[in-house]
Order: structure tokens, then sequence, then C-alpha cells
């Protein structure tokens, strides 16, 4: 909360005493002095996407073995073997995306 | 947050205007003392770099440029507020903020020497890894929103970095949580004091080294810092921005700089404590406060950080995301099974 | 007084949560509303957190802003007519009839199960529940609940193959 209180104490205040001359070339997307070319929102490769989409298979798998950690004390090798089991089956899909080249940026 | 109303709500209702008080000033306290931090950070970065150079670096602005931190945050503070003529405005307006307050708020789970934490939380480490992955939000949204190729695409670039090396940190962590059985920095630091190593450094060398290099991928630092390139992207994703919303993301980088090193020292080097077989080596060194010891290791790393940025040159994106792929999260799970196996082991499970 | 101070901050938790759901429906432009449903997420993580459910609260900010909402955030940058995204989140009426029937069912359901079941609140009074919940967590998965356990590795793999087969059909 006050960490809020800081960053917009700091911009309003700033926005006071800061001056303000705009004019149409300043307000004109940055390209090495160049006048902008084409559109800047392009489609980029479908990469990016597979990438979140492992991310988010890889972190559920993560957060599952938090709780795992933190109990391995009071279970020991049962859990341990459960877990070993639930690793090997993520890293079969783990190998698959190998496989399937989806680390490989071209 | 719980944990911080308890500790409010526990004293009663007559020490109530009290507790706040107490607790408020020591959330100004640790504000502001990170923050004089990350500033000087600046400061030492460009003047260690210089001198690794054989430079001199700030020097004009006080004693040895001292004073160069103000000068810079006074410069920036009363910088004009340029917002690009098509630049999605709202987004424009708070990603920087919420990129900020992502990295501000990590601070109130950090311990910076016993029972000294604004909130400690029952699980501290994981709320660490979240608020990392709020600053993935600020950047890409600010990326989209200026409307810059820039901009795009270094907002692009540092999304998926970011939240690649993520899961590699956050399974480099597990053995850590492991030995010590519980996600409470305060906790980890005393199961590593009650540990014969002393540190879990030495057990755990392989999550450390997975921890580093992706400290340096989130923070998005040399020898990772493809999303601002500015051989090839100009700054990245905050190419637009200028002033004090500059400054903001500037600060939040530095201080997710001095998180990652708290992180390492709270999770890998012991902490506030030093390991036993030193102090009892050389009894004297027991009588130095903790802070002092937490501040040197979170320093050396800090250190590091500079080291490797005036020593390494840039990856290519592609070697990056290779090394996040399928070196880091294969070492990762293998440092888990193998602690795993140990830890068994030693409870004679095997 | 204490209370008083719990429920201001509660309020304000709320008021975080439903406020975005608004511009998240009404926004035209379909990146304000993923952006509102960012303080969605937090809102909702910042009520697990009232709830006493801690781990849950950090699991929701890590895979639901951290992941699910980056992804969703890539897969509009992705999508094709990118030029005219002002306009790409237009409602209609059929739809909004349409939704307005499920999200009163959902609520009914909720008022429901509310009142048959009288849960005890705030969750730290009643006995019975854990103070570090993580730990509960992980030994009923461990034991209890062990072959939801598994089987929820067997779902995140076919995810997996899943995504992949269908990413690299599009690439082609």
């Amino acid at each position: 909360m006050i960490a809020t209180a800081f960053a917009l104490g700091a911009l309003v205040v700033g926005s006071i005493f800061r001056l303000k001359r705009p004019y149409a070339e300043k307000l004109m997307p940055y390209e090495s002095g160049n006048p902008p070319v084409g559109e800047p929102r392009q489609r980029f490769s479908v990469k990016f996407y597979i990438i979140a989409m492992l991310f988010v298979v890889f972190d559920v798998e993560a957060v599952f073995l938090y709780p795992w950690a933190i109990v391995f004390d009071k279970i020991g090798l049962y859990a341990f073997i459960e877990m070993v089991i639930f690793i090997v089956i993520l890293f079969v899909g783990y190998i698959y995306a190998w496989k399937k080249e989806a680390f490989v940026w071209d | 947050m719980n944990t911080i109303l308890e500790t409010i709500i526990a004293p009663g209702s007559i020490d109530f205007a009290l507790a706040i008080g107490i607790i408020l000033v020591k959330i100004a306290v640790v504000i502001a003392i990170a923050l004089l931090h990350v500033a000087y950070a600046t400061y030492f970065e460009r003047k260690v770099i210089a001198h690794m150079q054989v430079r001199l670096g700030p020097r004009e602005v006080g004693p040895y440029g001292l004073f160069q931190p103000f000068a810079d945050g006074i410069k920036l503070f009363f910088k004009e507020d340029i917002i690009p003529a098509k630049a999605d405005k709202p987004l424009f307006y708070l990603s920087p903020v919420i990129f900020f307050i992502a990295a501000l708020t990590s601070l109130a789970v950090l311990p910076f020497f016993d029972g000294f934490v604004i909130a400690d939380l029952n699980i501290g480490l994981l709320f660490l890894l979240a608020m990392s992955s709020l600053g993935a939000y600020g950047i890409i949204l600010s990326g989209w929103s200026s409307n810059s190729k820039f901009s795009f695409l270094g907002g692009l670039r540092a999304a998926s970095q970011v939240i690649s090396y993520e899961i590699a940190m956050g399974l480099s962590l597990v053995g850590v949580m492991i030995m010590a059985g519980s996600l409470n920095l305060s906790d980890i630091v005393r199961a590593q004091h009650a540990y014969p190593t002393g540190v879990f450094v030495i057990p755990q060398f392989l999550g450390f080294f997975v921890f580093v290099v992706a400290a340096f991928a989130e923070t998005n630092r040399l020898p990772f810092d493809l999303p601002e390139a500015e051989s090839e992207l100009v700054a990245g994703y905050f190419t637009e921005y200028s002033g004090f919303r500059f400054a903001l993301f500037f600060l939040g980088e530095y201080t997710g700089m001095l998180i990652m090193s708290s992180l390492l020292a709270l999770c890998f080097l012991g902490g506030w404590t030093i390991p036993r077989f030193i102090t009892d080596f050389i009894p004297f060194l027991s009588a130095v406060p903790g802070i002092v010891w937490f501040l040197m290791k979170v320093y050396a790393f800090m250190f590091f950080y500079y080291w490797v940025r005036a020593t390494l040159p840039r990856y290519r994106y592609d070697q990056l995301m290779a090394i996040g792929w399928k070196l880091l999260i294969p070492l990762a799970l293998i440092n888990i099974l193998i602690t795993g196996l140990v830890k068994a082991w030693i409870k004679g499970l095997l | 007084m204490n209370i008083e101070l719990k429920e201001i901050v509660f309020l304000c938790v709320a008021i975080m949560t439903i406020l975005p759901c608004f511009i998240v429906a009404f926004s035209r432009n379909i990146l304000h509303s993923a952006f509102a449903l960012f303080f969605t997420f937090l809102g909702t993580a910042g009520l697990y957190f009232f709830l006493d459910a801690d781990f849950l609260a950090v699991v929701q900010v890590i895979i639901y802003i951290g992941g699910v909402l980056v992804l969703l955030l890539f897969a509009i940058l992705l999508t094709r007519n990118i030029e005219d995204i002002k306009t790409t989140n237009s409602l209609s009426i059929k739809h909004s009839v349409l939704a307005g029937i499920v999200s009163l069912i959902i609520i009914g359901g909720l008022l429901y199960s509310y009142i048959s079941n009288r849960w005890v609140f705030p969750l730290r009074e009643n006995p019975d529940y854990p103070y570090f919940t993580i730990k509960e967590l992980g030994d009923l998965l461990l034991t209890k609940y062990l072959l939801p356990f598994e089987v929820v590795s067997i779902l995140l793999l076919a995810v997996l193959i899943g995504s992949l087969v269908i990413a690299n059909r599009s690439v082609r």
C-alpha cells in the first residue's frame, strides 16, 4: 500500500512541476530518427504462444511439487515414489516437446 | 496479508494504534532503506564497471561523485513525461506502476535479520515467486501500449524470457524446500543454521547454479538482457518512456536485483547467520550483528551481477531459450530427485 | 475497532475484485478487458487470503496472473486483425442475454450451497482448520487424494501433447 502511495504520489507531484512542451515530432514513436514505417503491432511467431502454453503446464507441475517438498519429512519413501511417478509422466511430455522442437527457435 | 492483520490485532485494541504505527514505521524504514540501496546500487554499478574498464565513472557531483544518484533522481523527476501520440494511455500510465509495486511488495517478506520482517508469511518464498511473475505482466503491457516496434518486441521477449526462467527458478528452490521443510524464509535460514554445513549452497550446489543463472535472466541482466538489448532494440520495452515513469522501471529493475540477491543470500547462503564451524573456529565473529552478514552476502552477489555484466557478452535469443528449457529445467529436476533420494537415505528409508 | 479495520480492507479487496469485472465485460478494447482481469485475479487472491487459504492465494497469483493471463495476452496479440483492436470486444444482445442467464444460474447455485451448508467463517475459528494449509494440503494430496493427484499428471501430459499438436498444425 505504501509502495502504491509512493509511486502514485511521486507521479502526481512530478506532473505538477515538470515542463510540458509536446509537439508532433516528440510524440512520434521512436525509430532511430526515421519516420515510423508500417504497423508496429505486428503478428509475431507462434513460438511465443507455445512457450506460454508450456509454461502454464510446468508451472502447475511446480505448484504440485511445493506441498510435496514441505511434507517430505513426514511422509517419506512412499510419497517420494509417488512423486517420482508424477515427475516421470511429465518428463515424457517434456521429451515429446523436445522432439517436436518446441524449444527450437528459427 | 492476514498475517499482517493478525500481528496488528494480537496486542488487543488498547495497543491497536501503537501497533499500526509500528508496522507503518517498519514499512517506511524498509522502503526508505531499500530505495537508498537501490539508488546507490546504480552508483556502485557505474563505479565498478568503470574501474573494470579502466575508467573513472561518475566523479563530478560531490566527493567521488557520491551524490550522483540524487542528481539523477532529481533530474528524472523534473523531466518531461512524454506520452507517444498513438499509445494506449491507461495501459501506458499504469504498467510502470505495476512493475514497481510488484518489486517493492516483495520486500515485505524478506527477513533482514532475526525477527525483522514486515510480514512473516508461512509461504514467503512462494510469495516472492508470485510477485516476480507480476512484474512480467507490467513489462508485456508497457511493451504493447507504447505503440513502438522496439517496445513491442522487447516486451514480448521479456515476457517469454521471464516465464521460461521462472519455472527453472521455482524448481531450483524445491531442493531448498525439501531440506528446510518450510516456505517461511526465516524458517529456511534457521534450518540452514541447524544444518551441519551451515549453508545450503554446499549440498544444493546444482540448485544454486540453476538459481543464479535464472536470477540473471529473471532480472533481465547481462548476459541475458535480450529484452533491452541496446544494439538492436534501443531500450526494449521502455524505449518510449521518459521522466519519472522511466525511473520507476529503472528502480523496479534494481529492486528486483536486490530481491534476487537477498533471496539467494536467504535460501542458499544462510541469511543473517554464519556457519557454525566458522564461529567455532573464530569465536568473536558471532558478536557481529546479523544484518552485517546479510548485507555482506547481498552485496557480494550484487558485485557479481556487475562483474558478469562487465565480462560476458550477450547471448542470442535462441541460445537463451535453449539454456532455459534444455539445460536448467532438467538440471533442476535432477537436483530435486537427488535431494529426495539423499534425504530418504539419511532418514534410513532406502 | 479491530474488526472494522479488517472489514475496511476486505471491502477494498472486494471492490477491487468486482469493479474491474465490469470493464472486462463492457470494454470495447479486448486488451483493456484482459488488463482489468489482472485486477480481478489479484482481488480473488486477496479474498483467498481472507479465507485463510494462503497457499491457494499465492497459487492463484502464480498460475492465473503469471501463466494464464500471459497466455491470454499472447493469444490476443497473436490474432490476425490486430489493427481494429479497439472494437474487438463488441457486445451483441443475444450473447448478453445468454451470459445473463448463465450467471444467474451460477449465483443461484452459490446461494443454495451457502444456505444449505452454513460454513463457519472465519475458518481460523474452526478448531479443525490447520494453521499451515500447505502442509495439510501436501499430506492429503499424497495419501487420501493420491489417485486424483496422479490423474492430474496424466491430464497435464495430455494438455502438453494436445497444445503442441494444435500449434504445429497451425504453423503449417
